[in-house]
Protein backbone atom coordinates (compact mmCIF):
# COMPACT_ATOMS: atom_id res chain seq x y z
CA UNK A 1 0.00 0.00 0.00
CA UNK A 2 1.35 3.42 -1.00
CA UNK A 3 1.23 5.59 2.12
CA UNK A 4 2.65 9.70 2.01
CA UNK A 5 4.65 8.56 5.53
CA UNK A 6 6.76 6.26 4.04
CA UNK A 7 8.00 8.82 1.64
CA UNK A 8 9.13 10.92 3.98
CA UNK A 9 12.34 11.17 4.26
CA UNK A 10 13.29 10.77 8.00
CA UNK A 11 11.11 7.44 7.80
CA UNK A 12 12.81 6.31 4.77
CA UNK A 13 15.96 6.52 6.59
CA UNK A 14 14.95 4.50 9.34
CA UNK A 15 13.20 1.66 7.46
CA UNK A 16 16.63 1.51 5.25
CA UNK A 17 18.67 1.68 8.43
CA UNK A 18 16.49 -1.02 9.74
CA UNK A 19 17.21 -3.00 6.77
CA UNK A 20 20.56 -2.86 7.35
CA UNK A 21 20.64 -4.04 10.68
CA UNK A 22 18.29 -6.49 9.81
CA UNK A 23 20.90 -8.70 8.15
CA UNK A 24 21.76 -10.31 11.22
CA UNK A 25 18.38 -12.14 10.65
CA UNK A 26 16.91 -14.94 8.65
CA UNK A 27 15.23 -13.16 5.64
CA UNK A 28 11.88 -14.00 6.73
CA UNK A 29 12.20 -12.48 10.09
CA UNK A 30 13.89 -9.59 8.51
CA UNK A 31 10.50 -9.23 6.60
CA UNK A 32 8.21 -9.68 8.88
CA UNK A 33 10.01 -7.09 11.40
CA UNK A 34 10.10 -4.39 8.36
CA UNK A 35 6.39 -5.52 7.57
CA UNK A 36 5.45 -4.62 11.58
CA UNK A 37 7.59 -1.64 11.72
CA UNK A 38 6.15 -0.33 8.21
CA UNK A 39 2.12 -1.09 9.45
CA UNK A 40 3.22 0.39 12.85
CA UNK A 41 4.39 3.82 11.40
CA UNK A 42 1.46 3.75 8.92
CA UNK A 43 -1.20 3.61 11.59
CA UNK A 44 1.25 5.85 14.15
CA UNK A 45 1.49 8.76 11.51
CA UNK A 46 -1.03 10.96 10.36
CA UNK A 47 -0.45 11.90 6.44
CA UNK A 48 0.44 15.39 7.58
CA UNK A 49 2.23 14.66 10.53
CA UNK A 50 5.27 17.20 11.30
CA UNK A 51 8.66 16.34 11.04
CA UNK A 52 8.74 16.93 15.05
CA UNK A 53 5.74 14.17 15.14
CA UNK A 54 7.94 11.77 12.89
CA UNK A 55 10.84 12.18 14.76
CA UNK A 56 9.49 11.84 18.21
CA UNK A 57 7.66 8.37 16.73
CA UNK A 58 10.80 6.74 15.27
CA UNK A 59 12.35 7.86 18.85
CA UNK A 60 9.65 6.04 20.96
CA UNK A 61 10.19 2.91 18.13
CA UNK A 62 13.92 2.72 19.28
CA UNK A 63 17.15 2.78 17.03
CA UNK A 64 17.05 0.11 14.25
CA UNK A 65 19.52 -1.89 15.81
CA UNK A 66 18.00 -2.84 19.33
CA UNK A 67 14.93 -3.94 17.32
CA UNK A 68 17.13 -6.28 15.13
CA UNK A 69 19.02 -7.18 18.05
CA UNK A 70 15.69 -7.81 20.28
CA UNK A 71 14.91 -9.88 17.07
CA UNK A 72 17.66 -11.59 17.00
CA UNK A 73 17.45 -12.52 20.74
CA UNK A 74 20.33 -13.58 23.43
CA UNK A 75 23.72 -12.25 21.25
CA UNK A 76 25.07 -15.98 21.86
CA UNK A 77 27.02 -16.99 18.38
CA UNK A 78 25.55 -13.63 16.90
CA UNK A 79 28.78 -13.28 14.44
CA UNK A 80 28.25 -17.17 13.14
CA UNK A 81 24.18 -15.84 13.04
CA UNK A 82 25.36 -12.82 10.96
CA UNK A 83 27.61 -15.02 8.71
CA UNK A 84 24.91 -17.72 8.04
CA UNK A 85 22.37 -15.17 7.34
CA UNK A 86 24.38 -13.32 5.38
CA UNK A 87 25.35 -16.64 3.19
CA UNK A 88 21.63 -17.75 3.05
CA UNK A 89 20.62 -13.98 1.41
CA UNK A 90 23.53 -15.09 -1.42
CA UNK A 91 21.73 -16.20 -4.59
CA UNK A 92 22.55 -19.69 -5.94
CA UNK A 93 24.26 -18.14 -8.92
CA UNK A 94 26.54 -16.03 -6.68
CA UNK A 95 27.09 -19.59 -4.91
CA UNK A 96 27.74 -21.25 -8.40
CA UNK A 97 29.71 -18.77 -9.43
CA UNK A 98 32.24 -18.98 -6.66
CA UNK A 99 32.23 -22.33 -6.52
CA UNK A 100 33.58 -22.13 -9.86
CA UNK A 101 35.93 -20.27 -9.15
CA UNK A 102 37.35 -21.50 -5.83
CA UNK A 103 37.59 -24.76 -8.09
CA UNK A 104 39.71 -23.19 -10.71
CA UNK A 105 41.57 -21.17 -8.07
CA UNK A 106 42.17 -24.74 -6.91
CA UNK A 107 43.11 -26.46 -9.37
CA UNK A 108 45.42 -23.95 -10.95
CA UNK A 109 47.51 -23.62 -7.80
CA UNK A 110 47.64 -27.50 -7.31
CA UNK A 111 48.97 -27.70 -10.92
CA UNK A 112 51.15 -24.98 -10.18
CA UNK A 113 52.59 -26.59 -7.02
CA UNK A 114 52.99 -29.71 -9.18
CA UNK A 115 54.70 -28.23 -12.20
CA UNK A 116 57.41 -26.30 -9.84
CA UNK A 117 57.80 -28.99 -7.45
CA UNK A 118 58.49 -31.43 -10.18
CA UNK A 119 61.45 -33.09 -9.98
CA UNK A 120 64.35 -31.27 -11.80
CA UNK A 121 66.52 -33.26 -14.54
CA UNK A 122 69.07 -35.42 -13.33
CA UNK A 123 72.76 -36.20 -15.24
CA UNK A 124 73.49 -39.80 -15.10
CA UNK A 125 75.96 -39.94 -17.70
CA UNK A 126 78.61 -37.71 -19.31
CA UNK A 127 81.34 -37.11 -21.68
CA UNK A 128 82.77 -35.27 -24.91
CA UNK A 129 80.45 -35.27 -28.34
CA UNK A 130 83.16 -35.30 -30.74
CA UNK A 131 85.85 -37.77 -31.48
CA UNK A 132 88.54 -35.46 -31.86
CA UNK A 133 87.85 -34.49 -28.32
CA UNK A 134 87.49 -37.99 -26.90
CA UNK A 135 90.79 -39.05 -28.23
CA UNK A 136 92.36 -35.95 -26.47
CA UNK A 137 90.80 -36.13 -23.11
CA UNK A 138 93.12 -36.29 -20.22
CA UNK A 139 91.38 -37.61 -17.01
CA UNK A 140 92.30 -36.60 -13.59
CA UNK A 141 90.94 -37.15 -10.20
CA UNK A 142 91.65 -35.32 -6.86
CA UNK A 143 89.76 -35.12 -4.10
CA UNK A 144 87.25 -37.39 -5.26
CA UNK A 145 86.35 -35.34 -8.32
CA UNK A 146 87.15 -36.06 -11.31
CA UNK A 147 87.87 -33.73 -14.34
CA UNK A 148 88.38 -34.14 -17.81
CA UNK A 149 90.27 -31.64 -20.30
CA UNK A 150 90.41 -31.37 -24.00
CA UNK A 151 92.01 -28.72 -25.79
CA UNK A 152 90.79 -25.35 -26.87
CA UNK A 153 89.80 -25.86 -30.37
CA UNK A 154 88.91 -22.09 -31.41
CA UNK A 155 86.53 -21.61 -34.22
CA UNK A 156 85.75 -25.70 -34.30
CA UNK A 157 82.73 -27.12 -33.01
CA UNK A 158 82.65 -28.80 -29.38
CA UNK A 159 80.13 -30.09 -27.27
CA UNK A 160 78.65 -32.49 -24.32
CA UNK A 161 77.56 -35.51 -24.45
CA UNK A 162 74.75 -35.99 -21.57
CA UNK A 163 72.33 -38.63 -20.27
CA UNK A 164 69.39 -37.66 -18.57
CA UNK A 165 67.08 -38.73 -16.50
CA UNK A 166 63.71 -37.21 -15.66
CA UNK A 167 62.48 -38.47 -12.62
CA UNK A 168 59.17 -36.05 -12.41
CA UNK A 169 55.67 -37.41 -13.18
CA UNK A 170 55.75 -34.86 -15.65
CA UNK A 171 57.18 -34.61 -19.71
CA UNK A 172 60.25 -32.26 -19.52
CA UNK A 173 60.81 -30.05 -22.78
CA UNK A 174 64.78 -28.79 -23.08
CA UNK A 175 64.15 -25.25 -24.98
CA UNK A 176 67.99 -24.64 -24.70
CA UNK A 177 70.62 -23.77 -22.45
CA UNK A 178 70.31 -21.37 -19.43
CA UNK A 179 71.32 -17.75 -21.02
CA UNK A 180 74.52 -17.65 -18.73
CA UNK A 181 75.45 -20.86 -19.33
CA UNK A 182 79.01 -21.67 -21.23
CA UNK A 183 82.14 -22.54 -21.54
CA UNK A 184 84.23 -19.14 -21.29
CA UNK A 185 82.57 -15.94 -24.11
CA UNK A 186 79.84 -17.74 -25.27
CA UNK A 187 77.26 -17.98 -22.74
CA UNK A 188 73.87 -19.29 -24.17
CA UNK A 189 75.16 -19.70 -27.90
CA UNK A 190 75.04 -23.49 -27.39
CA UNK A 191 72.83 -25.65 -29.27
CA UNK A 192 70.76 -28.33 -27.02
CA UNK A 193 69.34 -31.52 -29.22
CA UNK A 194 67.60 -34.32 -27.28
CA UNK A 195 67.72 -37.86 -28.50
CA UNK A 196 64.12 -38.52 -29.93
CA UNK A 197 62.22 -40.60 -32.54
CA UNK A 198 59.06 -42.59 -33.35
CA UNK A 199 59.23 -45.05 -30.81
CA UNK A 200 62.31 -44.96 -27.81
CA UNK A 201 61.65 -46.85 -24.98
CA UNK A 202 62.11 -45.13 -21.33
CA UNK A 203 65.95 -45.60 -21.52
CA UNK A 204 66.26 -44.09 -24.86
CA UNK A 205 66.50 -47.39 -26.58
CA UNK A 206 64.83 -47.34 -30.26
CA UNK A 207 61.79 -49.87 -30.43
CA UNK A 208 61.49 -49.47 -34.24
CA UNK A 209 63.32 -46.71 -36.44
CA UNK A 210 65.83 -44.31 -36.25
CA UNK A 211 66.38 -42.18 -33.33
CA UNK A 212 67.51 -38.66 -33.87
CA UNK A 213 68.16 -35.21 -31.89
CA UNK A 214 65.65 -32.82 -31.95
CA UNK A 215 65.76 -29.08 -30.64
CA UNK A 216 63.24 -28.48 -28.40
CA UNK A 217 63.40 -32.04 -27.91
CA UNK A 218 61.29 -34.06 -24.89
CA UNK A 219 62.05 -36.32 -22.02
CA UNK A 220 58.67 -38.38 -21.24
CA UNK A 221 58.40 -38.99 -17.44
CA UNK A 222 60.45 -41.49 -15.61
CA UNK A 223 62.25 -41.81 -18.59
CA UNK A 224 66.39 -41.50 -19.55
CA UNK A 225 67.53 -39.40 -22.61
CA UNK A 226 70.64 -38.42 -24.05
CA UNK A 227 71.12 -34.76 -25.03
CA UNK A 228 73.81 -33.36 -27.30
CA UNK A 229 74.87 -29.85 -25.99
CA UNK A 230 77.51 -28.36 -29.25
CA UNK A 231 78.73 -24.75 -29.29
CA UNK A 232 81.10 -23.13 -31.50
CA UNK A 233 84.39 -22.45 -29.37
CA UNK A 234 85.48 -18.94 -29.74
CA UNK A 235 87.30 -18.28 -26.39
CA UNK A 236 91.05 -17.56 -27.11
CA UNK A 237 93.21 -17.52 -24.16
CA UNK A 238 96.25 -17.20 -23.42
CA UNK A 239 99.08 -20.37 -22.40
CA UNK A 240 97.80 -22.14 -19.53
CA UNK A 241 94.30 -20.89 -19.57
CA UNK A 242 91.88 -22.92 -19.49
CA UNK A 243 87.93 -22.41 -18.64
CA UNK A 244 85.92 -25.27 -16.53
CA UNK A 245 82.17 -26.34 -16.14
CA UNK A 246 80.59 -28.69 -13.73
CA UNK A 247 77.05 -28.18 -14.14
CA UNK A 248 75.13 -27.15 -16.38
CA UNK A 249 71.92 -24.60 -16.62
CA UNK A 250 68.65 -25.92 -18.98
CA UNK A 251 65.95 -24.03 -20.00
CA UNK A 252 62.93 -26.82 -19.53
CA UNK A 253 59.33 -26.25 -19.99
CA UNK A 254 57.35 -28.24 -17.32
CA UNK A 255 53.57 -28.07 -18.25
CA UNK A 256 52.71 -24.70 -18.94
CA UNK A 257 55.49 -23.00 -17.00
CA UNK A 258 59.15 -22.35 -18.23
CA UNK A 259 61.74 -22.22 -15.53
CA UNK A 260 65.81 -22.89 -15.56
CA UNK A 261 67.04 -26.05 -13.88
CA UNK A 262 71.05 -26.33 -12.79
CA UNK A 263 71.99 -29.26 -13.21
CA UNK A 264 75.09 -30.98 -11.67
CA UNK A 265 77.65 -32.96 -13.90
CA UNK A 266 79.49 -35.89 -13.04
CA UNK A 267 82.47 -34.89 -13.76
CA UNK A 268 84.26 -31.18 -14.33
CA UNK A 269 84.47 -30.57 -17.76
CA UNK A 270 87.79 -28.40 -18.86
CA UNK A 271 88.52 -26.23 -22.17
CA UNK A 272 92.39 -25.74 -22.01
CA UNK A 273 95.21 -23.62 -24.03
CA UNK A 274 97.53 -26.90 -24.82
CA UNK A 275 99.83 -27.73 -27.28
CA UNK A 276 97.00 -29.16 -29.18
CA UNK A 277 94.49 -26.22 -29.07
CA UNK A 278 94.51 -24.16 -32.12
CA UNK A 279 94.08 -20.54 -30.93
CA UNK A 280 95.16 -18.57 -33.58
CA UNK B 1 11.89 5.33 33.87
CA UNK B 2 15.00 3.78 34.86
CA UNK B 3 17.46 3.21 32.24
CA UNK B 4 19.48 0.42 34.78
CA UNK B 5 20.52 -2.54 32.59
CA UNK B 6 19.17 -4.62 35.41
CA UNK B 7 15.78 -3.06 34.99
CA UNK B 8 15.60 -3.43 31.73
CA UNK B 9 16.17 -7.19 31.86
CA UNK B 10 13.15 -7.39 34.22
CA UNK B 11 11.01 -5.82 31.65
CA UNK B 12 12.05 -8.10 29.03
CA UNK B 13 11.22 -11.05 31.37
CA UNK B 14 7.62 -9.80 32.08
CA UNK B 15 6.74 -8.10 28.80
CA UNK B 16 5.42 -11.48 27.28
CA UNK B 17 3.44 -12.12 30.05
CA UNK B 18 2.19 -8.84 29.93
CA UNK B 19 1.16 -8.75 26.61
CA UNK B 20 -0.40 -12.07 26.92
CA UNK B 21 -2.76 -10.73 29.32
CA UNK B 22 -3.62 -7.97 27.01
CA UNK B 23 -4.46 -10.43 24.18
CA UNK B 24 -6.50 -12.39 26.55
CA UNK B 25 -8.91 -9.87 27.07
CA UNK B 26 -9.52 -9.86 23.23
CA UNK B 27 -7.62 -9.56 19.83
CA UNK B 28 -5.34 -6.70 19.43
CA UNK B 29 -3.50 -5.20 16.48
CA UNK B 30 0.31 -4.33 16.54
CA UNK B 31 0.10 -0.34 17.49
CA UNK B 32 -2.84 -0.96 19.90
CA UNK B 33 -0.53 -3.24 21.85
CA UNK B 34 1.92 -0.67 21.61
CA UNK B 35 -0.07 2.35 23.05
CA UNK B 36 -1.24 0.08 26.11
CA UNK B 37 1.46 -1.16 27.17
CA UNK B 38 3.37 2.58 26.60
CA UNK B 39 0.26 3.86 28.45
CA UNK B 40 1.69 1.75 31.41
CA UNK B 41 5.11 4.03 31.56
CA UNK B 42 7.53 1.62 32.47
CA UNK B 43 7.15 -1.47 30.19
CA UNK B 44 8.64 -0.58 27.43
CA UNK B 45 11.83 1.09 26.79
CA UNK B 46 11.47 1.65 23.21
CA UNK B 47 7.41 0.32 21.23
CA UNK B 48 9.52 -1.18 18.57
CA UNK B 49 10.77 -4.44 20.77
CA UNK B 50 7.25 -4.93 21.13
CA UNK B 51 6.97 -6.68 17.59
CA UNK B 52 10.25 -8.91 17.84
CA UNK B 53 8.37 -10.42 21.11
CA UNK B 54 5.59 -10.74 19.14
CA UNK B 55 7.35 -12.78 16.51
CA UNK B 56 8.76 -14.78 19.05
CA UNK B 57 5.62 -15.10 20.82
CA UNK B 58 3.89 -16.30 17.89
CA UNK B 59 6.52 -18.84 17.13
CA UNK B 60 6.48 -20.40 20.33
CA UNK B 61 2.93 -21.44 20.11
CA UNK B 62 1.76 -18.78 22.89
CA UNK B 63 -0.34 -16.42 20.18
CA UNK B 64 -1.33 -16.52 16.39
CA UNK B 65 -1.42 -13.95 14.22
CA UNK B 66 -4.21 -13.09 10.96
CA UNK B 67 -4.29 -10.48 8.77
CA UNK B 68 -7.93 -8.67 8.95
CA UNK B 69 -8.99 -6.61 5.96
CA UNK B 70 -12.54 -4.89 6.25
CA UNK B 71 -13.74 -3.21 3.29
CA UNK B 72 -12.49 0.66 3.24
CA UNK B 73 -10.84 0.39 6.77
CA UNK B 74 -6.87 -0.50 7.02
CA UNK B 75 -5.49 -3.82 6.97
CA UNK B 76 -4.12 -5.13 10.26
CA UNK B 77 -2.67 -7.84 11.87
CA UNK B 78 -4.06 -9.54 14.72
CA UNK B 79 -2.50 -11.42 17.09
CA UNK B 80 -4.75 -13.87 20.05
CA UNK B 81 -3.50 -15.61 22.10
CA UNK B 82 -3.79 -19.41 21.58
CA UNK B 83 -4.96 -22.21 25.06
CA UNK B 84 -1.00 -22.76 25.78
CA UNK B 85 -0.55 -19.03 25.63
CA UNK B 86 -3.85 -18.98 28.53
CA UNK B 87 -2.45 -22.10 30.32
CA UNK B 88 1.51 -20.56 30.68
CA UNK B 89 -0.09 -16.68 31.50
CA UNK B 90 -1.55 -18.43 33.94
CA UNK B 91 0.83 -20.51 35.54
CA UNK B 92 2.66 -17.27 35.12
CA UNK B 93 0.15 -15.12 36.77
CA UNK B 94 0.69 -17.79 39.55
CA UNK B 95 4.21 -17.71 40.16
CA UNK B 96 4.07 -13.71 40.01
CA UNK B 97 2.18 -13.15 42.63
CA UNK B 98 4.97 -15.51 44.92
CA UNK B 99 7.83 -13.86 43.49
CA UNK B 100 6.81 -10.43 43.71
CA UNK B 101 5.84 -10.63 47.16
CA UNK B 102 9.69 -12.89 48.26
CA UNK B 103 11.54 -9.75 45.93
CA UNK B 104 10.16 -7.46 48.13
CA UNK B 105 10.47 -8.93 51.85
CA UNK B 106 14.24 -9.45 50.55
CA UNK B 107 14.36 -5.86 49.06
CA UNK B 108 12.96 -4.11 51.65
CA UNK B 109 14.59 -6.05 54.72
CA UNK B 110 18.06 -5.15 53.45
CA UNK B 111 16.79 -1.39 53.47
CA UNK B 112 14.91 -1.72 57.12
CA UNK B 113 18.00 -3.09 58.43
CA UNK B 114 20.41 -0.06 56.54
CA UNK B 115 18.17 2.35 58.36
CA UNK B 116 17.34 0.73 61.60
CA UNK B 117 18.10 2.60 64.81
CA UNK B 118 22.05 3.69 65.48
CA UNK B 119 23.68 1.31 68.34
CA UNK B 120 23.88 -1.64 65.86
CA UNK B 121 19.91 -2.93 66.48
CA UNK B 122 18.92 -6.05 65.22
CA UNK B 123 16.52 -5.84 62.54
CA UNK B 124 14.02 -8.54 62.34
CA UNK B 125 12.86 -8.37 58.76
CA UNK B 126 9.02 -8.14 60.18
CA UNK B 127 9.82 -4.47 61.13
CA UNK B 128 7.59 -1.46 59.95
CA UNK B 129 8.94 0.32 56.57
CA UNK B 130 11.85 1.56 56.67
CA UNK B 131 11.57 4.72 54.20
CA UNK B 132 9.20 7.34 55.92
CA UNK B 133 8.63 8.83 52.62
CA UNK B 134 7.55 5.71 51.30
CA UNK B 135 5.33 3.29 53.22
CA UNK B 136 3.73 2.00 50.70
CA UNK B 137 6.75 0.01 49.90
CA UNK B 138 7.59 -1.36 52.83
CA UNK B 139 7.62 -5.29 53.27
CA UNK B 140 4.53 -7.13 53.80
CA UNK B 141 4.07 -8.24 57.04
CA UNK B 142 3.29 -12.47 57.12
Amino acid sequence: MSDPVLERPLVRQYLRALDAACAILPVPQAQELHEQITAHLEEALPPGASIAEVSAELTRLGPPRSLAAAAAGPSRFLVLRKLRNRARRVRWWVWTAIAVVVSALGAGTGYLVSVNTAAPLLVVETGWLYPADQARAVDTTADDVTQTTVPDRFGQRQGLLLGLVNNSDWTQMILGVGPTWGFGSFPGEAQVGVESGPHLNQVGATVSGTSYYASPGVIPPHSFRYIRVAWTSDACMGADGGTIVDHITLRVRVGLITRTESIPLNEAFELAVTGHSTCP
Amino acid sequence: MSGDPGMTELRRGVLGPCVLALLDERPRFGLELVRELAATGGLLTSDGTVYPLLSRLRDAGLVTSEWHDPAGERARRYYSITDVGRDQLKSFRADWTDFAATVAVVLFRSSAAAAGPPGGGRGTGRSGPADPARPEEGPRDE
